[in-house]
């Protein structure tokens, strides 16, 4: 290739480059400028705080950065010194966490949603799952939540009620030898620990496990690409979702008015309809 | 023009230049010959700049260039003193046209356009590159190409030029023509010129002087038949390629001091003292004639204090224009003849001949 | 009886060997990288462009990496000269050390940088005092690129200039009487071609940088997300776009190595 059209092409290349990169710069230095809203999120809150934003955007000038991940991680990246003005937990723990460092603004911190535990497999249900003794069926394979995140830990406790209410012979609910040390026979058949929510409805949903221990909320609106098998009530863990503005937030108001529309009708329907549980209101 | 004194340099564990002493006259064409790691390259390297001693002096034009004043040193930048240098492998700018090439150093010093042009064209012409002008050193011949280097260091109108074995990598046919080209140059220009080079007879070809360089040091320095028929030291003469003995000075109470060289004895040229002392004589190989007479009977000859020995031919190794013949006379001794004389003596290896030579021919050193 | 000629059947056996061997590995290559754009649906790709997710990553994507190469030129020719042309004790520790990032691995790069910049690292304290909080910023994510990808263009550069021949340089030093003037005008043209491949080896480095970034500066939209991260995070939530984000990362690696066969290698010294 001759010399003069090598240079051409490399010319055209940095120029592209540069071009699209000074672009993408001019497009960042606006939004930079842009008031900015930082919410951390527990990652099952996903679709609802996605509806949130949109929301809130649409009636203040404002852009909310979504930092979406496991509660436990949020608030190590808080306590690390991370940049927040609203946290919402999956559990009262990480919560309490935050409050003890005083990062909490007047240790105000509200429960805006409940949720609930349940066992999701792929739509078409590959290992024909049917009840909670499948899985401790073998070859069974089974994703859970790392046990540190909210989700893991709500996941633990079911699985040790399960096993003292159905599997223990002292029990009155006592089911059959099957449910017997359930807890370590599910244990046994777990492939792989996520590190939050999100990452396991995903897998169960692109058919890399047989079932998964998800949110109820999770099952209740990706309803077409999972299916759920029931945990009785009587088994199931209710969670508890805490909201609170950091003490030290640089949009504090901005944060405060975003509490509020959490818990406006808007706020509260949204939560309706992205399957979580309403709080009693008194 | 250039003085150095007592230049000393080392790299690390080599010592390059052990007080090296020096003085090149102005406009003169000095040789420095020797052979590889003697120094000669890391010499000039220092006249030029691009490398400081460790101790000595350096005077260009009776300016200090490099050295010490009381506490301060001094060492005055390549650019800045007025120099030439036409390195072995050309060193040309790659990425740039010959005319580029020429003019570097005119645009460096903000000369104005005119000028440049001006005195890159003829200095191009000079040196016998028109034609040649927009090209680029990957497409030219080696010949071109020093004749490049050279163009651009003479467009500075330097004071002095530094070349370092410039037509080492040159075949020749090429060499011959650069080295005349190069001669007629310097007979127009007014520049003080040192030439290093490991080969001798380009050295006594194109020089007013030669120094000889060995280990880091300078061995012998002067005009070219001087030195052949004198070489100060054992070095220069194995160097020069001159036939090298360790011998003995005897005391004869006759008078006549001989000297023995193995199992020989020659009387003694010229008046020498009479201490025995052992000593290195040297012979030079043109010095040297073959015959198959023991005796020669030429009128030039007669009268003189001659020696012949009797030998055998171990090896002859034929050149261009004449022959190196070795003998074994008792010890190895060279001798040089031209090719028609090799033909007319019918010499072959391993046949008998006899050697002669005069004895003002030996020198001892 | 005919002779079977021994000769052919063992060379016919080698080449079937090489070329089964071949075949495969390239298969292997080859399958994923199609799958990337087979799985695209022509219809739907030009909504994704308006996408808000994958708008944000390519732009904080394309800033940090520009950044960050920019960065690497600054502070990386400089270095790469120095040790190209100066022998100075401990040049082999340095030189070793400004080389690790190339074989650490992305994660460690990450806590690395934690340890180093977060508030509660080494320098955190002094940086809170300049009200610098590195996690969770831009910045974050040009200072994890430029950790994991400058080391591309030094050692480039400093490979560069080391080719460059001394003599020309020396010639260089005789007739021109400013040493910068030298740089620019004989050192940095015969050292371009080599400055100018890691260049955008680190530019490619930066943009698919993952690990470090993750780490160090996190995953937030439109601030730290870049585009192998918004890759990652979409899969969950909305695979097409991480198709499509994916698609245009094959293609930009494509036109890099492209780019380098087009360049060619370095011909005598200088031009391109």
């Amino acid at each position: 290739m001759p010399n003069t059209a090598r240079r051409l092409i490399l010319i055209a290349f940095l120029v592209a480059v540069i071009t699209i990169s000074l672009i993408a710069g001019y497009v960042y230095y606006l939004r930079a400028n842009r008031v900015q809203l930082r919410i951390f999120a527990a990652s099952s809150l996903a679709n609802l705080y996605r509806e949130y934003e949109m929301g809130f955007e649409r009636e203040h000038n404002v852009e909310i950065i979504l930092n979406l991940a496991s509660s436990n991680n949020l608030r190590e990246q808080v306590i690390d010194g991370q940049i927040c003005d609203v946290f919402a937990s999956a559990s009262i723990a990480d919560m309490d966490l935050l409050e003890h460092e005083g990062l909490i603004f007047q240790n105000r911190s509200r429960t805006f949603t409940h949720n609930y535990i349940a066992i999701a497999t792929p739509a078409d249900n590959p290992a024909k799952l049917q009840g909670l003794e499948d899985l401790v069926k073998k070859k069974v394979r089974i994703i859970l939540a790392d046990f540190k995140t909210p989700l893991g830990n709500y996941t633990s406790q079911v699985l040790s009620k399960i096993e003292s209410s159905w599997g223990d012979h002292d029990s009155q609910y006592y089911q059959n030898s099957a449910m017997e040390k359930y807890r370590s026979k599910v244990l046994a058949n777990v492939i792989a620990y996520e590190s939050n929510a999100q990452q396991v409805v995903t897998k169960v949903m692109n058919g890399l496990a047989d079932a998964g221990f998800v949110y109820l909320s999770d099952v209740a609106v990706k309803g077409l690409k999972l299916q759920a098998i029931a945990i009785p009530a009587e088994l199931n863990v209710k969670t508890s979702y805490q909201i609170a503005v950091l003490s030290n937030a640089p949009q504090f108001h901005l944060a405060l008015e975003f509490l509020d529309y959490v818990f406006s009708d808007e706020g509260k329907q949204l939560i309706r309809r992205w399957g979580f549980t309403e709080i009693e209101t008194h | 023009m250039i003085e150095l004194k007592n230049v000393k340099k080392s790299f690390g564990e080599i010592d390059a230049l052990r007080g090296v002493t020096m003085h090149v006259e102005k406009h003169e064409l000095l040789s420095v010959v020797g052979p590889s790691g003697c120094g000669k390259t890391t010499m000039l390297n220092i006249i030029a700049g691009l490398c400081s001693p460790d101790d000595g002096e350096v005077f260009i034009n009776k300016v200090l260039v490099e050295g010490k004043i009381g506490r301060r040193r001094v060492h005055v930048k390549p650019s800045k003193r007025k120099m030439g240098y036409v390195f072995q492998n050309c060193a040309l700018f790659p990425h740039m046209k010959v005319r580029d090439n020429v003019s570097y150093g005119l645009k460096a010093m903000h000369v104005p356009k005119r000028e440049i042009a001006k005195r890159s064209s003829t200095i191009m012409e000079f040196v016998g590159l028109q034609g040649r002008v927009d090209s680029y050193p990957d497409e030219l011949s080696g010949g071109e190409k020093q004749r490049v280097a050279l163009a651009r260091s003479l467009v500075m109108n330097p004071e002095v030029l530094l070349l370092d074995e410039p037509m080492v990598a040159l075949d020749l046919k090429t060499r011959e023509s650069l080295r005349s080209d190069f001669r007629k140059l310097l007979e127009v220009l007014k520049v003080t010129v040192v030439y290093v080079t490991h080969d001798l007879a380009e050295a006594c070809a194109l020089s007013d002087r030669i120094a000889v360089m060995g280990g880091g040091r300078l061995e012998q320095i002067g005009h070219c038949d001087g030195i052949l028929e004198k070489p100060s030291s054992r070095f220069v003469a194995e160097f020069l390629g001159l036939n090298v003995y360790d011998g003995t000075i005897i005391h004869e109470p006759s008078g006549q001091n001989k000297i023995r060289i193995g199992d020989i004895e020659i009387a003694t040229p010229r008046l020498w003292s009479s201490e025995e002392r052992s000593v290195t004589v040297t012979l030079r190989p043109e010095d040297v004639i073959l015959s198959s007479e023991s005796e020669i009977n030429n009128q030039k000859w007669c009268g003189c204090n001659c020696h012949s020995l009797e030998g055998t031919i171990v090896e002859i190794v034929k050149l261009k224009s004449n022959a190196k013949i070795l003998v074994d006379a008792g010890f190895p001794i060279r001798s040089e003849l031209t090719l028609s004389s090799l033909k007319d003596l019918d010499l072959d290896e391993g046949k008998k001949v006899y050697v002669h030579f005069k004895a003002d021919s030996l020198n001892i050193c | 009886m005919k002779h079977i000629n021994t000769d052919h059947l063992s060379d016919w056996a080698l080449f079937v060997f090489l070329g089964g061997t071949c075949l495969v590995f390239i298969l292997f290559i080859t399958l994923p990288l199609l799958s990337v754009f087979l799985n695209l649906d022509p219809n739907k790709i030009l909504v994704q462009f308006r996408n808000p997710q994958i708008l944000s990553a390519l732009t904080v994507g394309l800033v940090t990496s520009f950044s960050a190469t920019l960065a690497s030129l600054a502070f990386g020719l400089p270095t790469a000269y120095l040790l190209a042309t100066r022998r100075f004790p401990g040049k082999p520790i340095i030189d070793t050390i400004l080389d690790i990032p190339i074989v650490l691995p992305p994660a460690v790069a990450g806590v690395a940088l934690l340890l180093a910049f977060a508030p509660r690292g080494i320098l955190g304290p002094m940086l809170r005092e300049l009200g610098i909080i590195l996690p969770g910023s831009t910045l974050a994510v040009i200072l994890a690129q430029l950790f994991v990808a400058s080391p591309f263009l030094l050692r480039s550069a400093k490979a560069s200039f080391e080719d460059v021949d001394r003599s020309v340089i020396e010639s260089a030093k005789i007739l021109n009487p400013s040493r910068l003037r030298v740089f620019f005008t004989v050192t940095m043209p015969l050292a371009a071609h080599g400055i100018m491949a890691g260049t955008i080896m680190t530019w490619a480095r930066s943009m698919g940088e993952f690990g470090a970034t993750l780490m160090f500066a996190g995953n937030l939209p439109g601030v730290t997300q870049t585009m192998p991260l918004a890759i990652y995070m979409l899969l969950a939530e909305d695979p097409l776009a991480s198709n499509v984000l994916s698609a245009i990362l094959v293609v930009v690696s494509f036109s890099v190595l492209a780019l380098f066969r087009v360049l060619g290698r370095k011909r005598y010294g200088a031009r391109l």
